[in-house]
């Protein structure tokens, strides 16, 4: 048994051993597997607060080579690599978002120029984009460029002053924050400024910084403009800044007012305001003035000076009318470059031919159409139709406006079937108590319409039974023009029907009631007619119909809008108590309501001192000048048309240039000229390629006559007193820096009563009056003893008279006049 | 006559009771051993997956909406920016207000390795300003959410 101990206890050892290692083994096992996944969870840490710790910026953003340029700084601590462009056009909807590729490797604290440049993407200004980075770590950024996100931002427009007198500056400053809710950077924020309004402004072309790279959120940025505004008093102009690309309807406005100094209470701010003024006419307008002293041969003074207050109208009536305008000649040469030559005519048309019925004019309704207004005034004059409008229907009974899309290229409506326009009908004005009465009118039927009855023009009464229609019957390309009107008593209409009338093309008709039986119908002058009669109807002259007519529809009073009309209607007219003739009727066809009412023969030549002609610098017969409607008020001048002529380089040297305007044919116009009053537009002038010198002007001083006048007027209704210090006359050497100025002597006389002193105020000014000013001669130092240097002979002065001092109301004023070009002779 | 006898039975006894030990012993060992084994295979396991898990990493790169009614998609473009492969298997639009879920899509071809991308369309009749969360879901059960507006 001695041995049985030791055996056992071997063996149980060796299991033991065993046991324990296997047991070790895993436990060490396990020890790893808990060690390794520390370190792994450590690894995962180190990489999370790596990508956390990343951060970057795209800190300017443009458009280079029409490539995206993008400049990136990496702002965290580790170095980054970009991976990645994403692109996303916020603006043209159909692209879909394009993902690039990138290798650009971006240490710390550095930043890279250029990214987008090897990329093949073309990248447009006018476009707005989402641009998102992507980096090897897997973080993202998304910017907006050229573009705001799906929402308004803050844009805030002030301008200093607002108010200004006529030709000064105002400065706009148009502050831009982003505001977003989220992190969104903004990148390459351009602005952009709009105005509307009866002043005219001249602002600059880009603003101050034309741009901002980069707007992250919170911060702002500044663009300023400095824009010159033209205009009578009180005559506004809004500016609306917005940014390019941006939310629909984020902008900021302000307006800015015109106040003429003469008038206005805030005189005082002017002086502290203004500097020196601007002249209201620049080197290359030369205004058409009435006056014709200094001028060759009777010729109206054609100088950059500024139009007088009372304006003039000539009269283009006949072919043997005529104007001609013309410059003044100067010694030394005088280049204008190569470019267009525009002589902008303010004026007026007639309403009507010579050889028609003036009738209308008393009585009638006449509607051109020239504008794209809801509401539209009756061009009769006549005090029993102004209260007579055409009212066009409202929502999907509108017709749609063209400027262009009415006869003879002029304005007119075009109806797609289910538009009308209404005109309230009144009985001294546009109905039918009477006989004769006349409808005329231009058409234009679309061969893509339906077929069937279209209404060009109907008035009904409340059944329908009695009425007065103009129609077109459609079959085809092809129909019937059909005049019918019927009293309700008898049930009998009387008829007039002109067949195979051409669809596609526009038509001229001219309906005639002459009395209760019998109707004439005239297309296109009287190249087709038709008459009607029926006898047995004797009460048709009694024709009552509602209160309105209807264009484009039949109005079946007692139902629903039925015969809508498919195409254009243009120059709609009536005549309340005539009968046209068909003389008449063919002058009325062949009057051109719009391109082509009038007929001129225009010629622009150069003329020696004398105003001797040399062959001419170009001829334009036959030129066809728009009818442009006075509608109620023959003297509301608010329409100008343009004579364009492209001439090469002319150098003119102590030569004159002469501009010649010889009525054709067409319906007579009224041109006004030499009317400051008007502003928009203005007077009528010609504008030319800038010249390299000023235009002389017919101003003319003689030295050897010492003192020189100059005769004023008070144009506003404010009268006023001048003060001594308040009233020169300036010579501007256009050639040199030298200026010379005159100081005053007397006002409107020649005695001691009427002299200037500290002491003695000018006469009162009535509204209205004119002044005569006695400079003494003009110095480089303006006194009344002659000190200084005195002024010298030639002409390349431009004269202005500066005038200030205290209105009926005690409030102080001051005001620039521009004369233009002066010459001055010894 | 019996004195011979006492030799015999000892060494019988102490062959039975060898073999006896020696047969429990390796049996014991035996199952021990396997036990282990089956323990650290197990504990392997677990430390793979928790640790893959662990490294799987998303991000979405690109969300963006399309399409015009009633055929409206969201495009999902996302990336595998982790440490190890990972399978994408499904994409879940939810309400991120309530949490409800919105639309539900199964992805069956989301395997991505390192740095690989992965977009897909999908059909949702998205409204602009109404915001919603994307869940995306990994064979490993990974979540990743990302909340995104029209």
């Amino acid at each position: 048994m001695k041995n049985r101990r030791a055996l056992s206890t071997l063996v149980g050892a060796v299991f033991f051993i065993i046991a324990a290692s296997s047991t070790v083994a895993y436990v060490s096992f396990s020890m790893n597997v808990i060690d390794d996944f520390s370190q792994a969870v450590v690894i995962k840490e180190s990489i999370d607060e790596s990508r956390n710790s990343e951060s970057f910026i795209i800190s300017g953003a443009t458009i280079t080579n029409n490539k995206f340029d993008f400049t990136v700084q990496n702002n965290g601590q580790l170095p980054l690599k970009l991976t990645k462009l994403w692109v996303e056009n916020t603006t043209d909807t159909t692209w879909i978002p394009s993902k690039f590729a990138l290798d650009q490797n971006i240490p710390s604290s550095g930043s890279v120029t250029g990214i987008g440049q090897n990329l093949n993407l073309a990248a447009l200004s006018t476009q707005g984009y989402d641009v998102s980075l992507v980096t090897e770590r897997g973080n993202t950024q998304t910017f907006s460029f050229n573009s705001v996100p799906d929402q308004d931002i803050s844009i805030n427009l002030h301008a200093a002053p607002e108010n200004i007198a006529n030709g000064f500056s105002t400065t706009l400053f148009m502050t831009v924050t982003n505001n977003l809710p989220n992190e969104t950077t903004l990148l390459n924020i351009v602005p952009q400024l709009s105005s509307s309004g009866v002043a005219i402004p001249t602002c600059d072309s880009l603003s101050t910084p034309p741009s901002q790279p980069s707007l992250k959120n919170g911060e702002s940025a500044i663009f300023t403009w400095t824009c010159t505004v033209s205009g009578s008093a009180l005559d506004e102009v809004t500016f609306t800044a917005s940014i390019v690309n941006g939310f629909p309807g984020n902008t900021a406005s302000v307006t800015i007012c015109v106040k003429d100094v003469l008038l206005a209470l805030e005189s005082g701010t002017s002086l502290e305001s203004l500097g020196f003024s601007i002249p209201a006419v620049s080197t290359d307008i030369l205004i058409i003035h009435q006056e014709s002293a200094q001028t060759p041969n009777s010729e109206y003074q054609l100088s950059s000076g500024n139009a007088d207050t009372t304006g003039f109208t000539v009269d283009f009536d006949t072919s043997l009318d005529s104007i001609e305008f013309i410059t003044k000649n100067k010694t030394s040469t005088l280049t204008i470059p190569a470019g267009n030559w525009n002589s902008v005519l303010n004026y007026l048309s007639a309403s009507l031919d010579t050889g028609v019925d003036a009738g209308i004019l008393t009585s009638g309704m006449i509607f051109h159409f020239e504008e794209s207004n809801s509401v539209h005034d009756n061009a009769v004059t006549g005090a029993n139709c102004l209260g007579i409008d055409a009212t066009l229907g409202t929502a999907t009974f509108t017709p749609t406006y063209s400027a262009t899309g009415g006869v003879y290229s002029s304005g007119g409506y075009t109806f797609s079937g289910g538009q009308y326009i209404s005109v309230n009908l009144d009985s001294n004005c546009n109905d039918f108590s009477n006989d004769p009465n006349t409808t005329a009118g231009w058409f234009y039927v679309d061969d893509g319409g339906s077929d069937g009855d279209q209404t060009i023009i109907r008035s009904e009464s409340t059944n329908g039974n009695e009425f007065y229609e103009v129609s077109f019957a459609k079959s085809g390309s092809t129909g019937s023009l059909e005049f019918t009107f019927d009293s309700n008593t008898q049930s009998k209409p009387v008829s007039c029907i002109i067949s195979g009338v051409s669809t596609d093309t526009w038509h001229h008709f001219v309906a005639v009631r002459e009395d209760a039986n019998n109707c004439t119908l005239y297309l296109n002058g009287g190249a087709s007619t038709d008459t009607g009669s029926d006898q047995s109807n004797p009460y048709n002259n009694h024709l009552v119909t509602n209160d309105i007519w209807m264009i484009g529809v039949d109005p079946d009073t007692d139902g629903s809008l039925t015969d809508y009309f498919e195409g254009k209607i243009d120059s709609i007219m009536h005549w309340d108590s005539d009968a046209l003739t068909s003389g008449e009727v063919t002058a009325l066809y062949n009057t051109k309501y719009g391109v082509g009412a009038h007929v001129v023969d225009f010629k622009i030549e150069r003329t020696d001192s004398t105003g001797v002609q040399t062959p001419a610098l170009i001829t334009q017969s036959n030129y066809e000048l728009k009818f442009l409607d006075p509608l109620q008020d023959i003297t509301n001048y608010i329409h100008a048309y343009n004579i364009t002529s492209s001439l090469p380089q002319t150098v003119l040297t102590n030569e004159r240039l002469l501009f010649t305007i010889d009525f054709v044919s067409g319906l007579p116009f009224g041109l006004r000229i030499d009317d400051e009053t008007l502003s928009n537009p203005t007077t009528s002038y010609v504008q030319l390629p800038i010249p390299d010198s000023s235009f002389p002007g017919y101003f003319q001083y003689d030295i050897s006559d010492g003192n020189y006048i100059v005769k004023v007027s008070n144009t506003g209704t404010t009268g006023a007193f001048l003060t001594v210090g308040g009233v020169r006359g300036i010579f501007d050497d256009a050639t040199s820096d030298v200026a010379y100025a005159s100081v005053v002597q007397y006002i409107n006389g020649t005695t001691s009563s009427f002299e200037m002193l500290a002491s003695q105020d000018s006469v009162y000014m009535y509204p209205g009056s004119y002044i005569n000013i006695e400079f003494y001669p003009p110095t480089t130092h303006p006194s009344s003893t002659s000190l200084g240097t005195a002024i010298t002979s030639g002409d390349q002065y431009i004269f202005s008279l500066y005038l200030s001092g205290y209105d009926e109301r005690g409030r102080t004023f001051f005001k620039t006049i521009d004369i233009g070009g002066a010459e001055v002779v010894d | 006559m019996f004195a011979h006898r006492r030799g015999l039975a000892s060494v019988v006894t102490s062959a039975i009771l060898l073999s006896s030990v020696a047969i429990l012993g390796v049996g014991l060992v035996g199952w021990s051993n396997s036990n282990l084994l089956s323990h650290q295979q197990n504990l392997e396991n677990t430390f793979t997956q928790n640790v893959n898990k662990l490294n799987e990493h998303v991000t979405f790169e690109k969300v963006w909406f399309g399409g015009t009614s009633p055929s409206k998609f969201v495009n999902v473009t996302v990336t595998n920016t982790g440490n190890v492969g990972l399978n994408v298997t499904s994409i879940q639009f939810v309400n991120s207000t309530t949490l409800n879920e919105i639309s539900l899509s199964a992805i069956t071809d989301g395997g991505l390795i390192n740095s690989q991308s992965y977009s897909t369309e999908i059909n949702y009749e998205w409204i602009n300003d109404a915001e919603f969360d994307i869940l995306l879901k990994s064979y490993r059960d990974s979540q990743f959410r990302t909340q995104v507006s029209p």
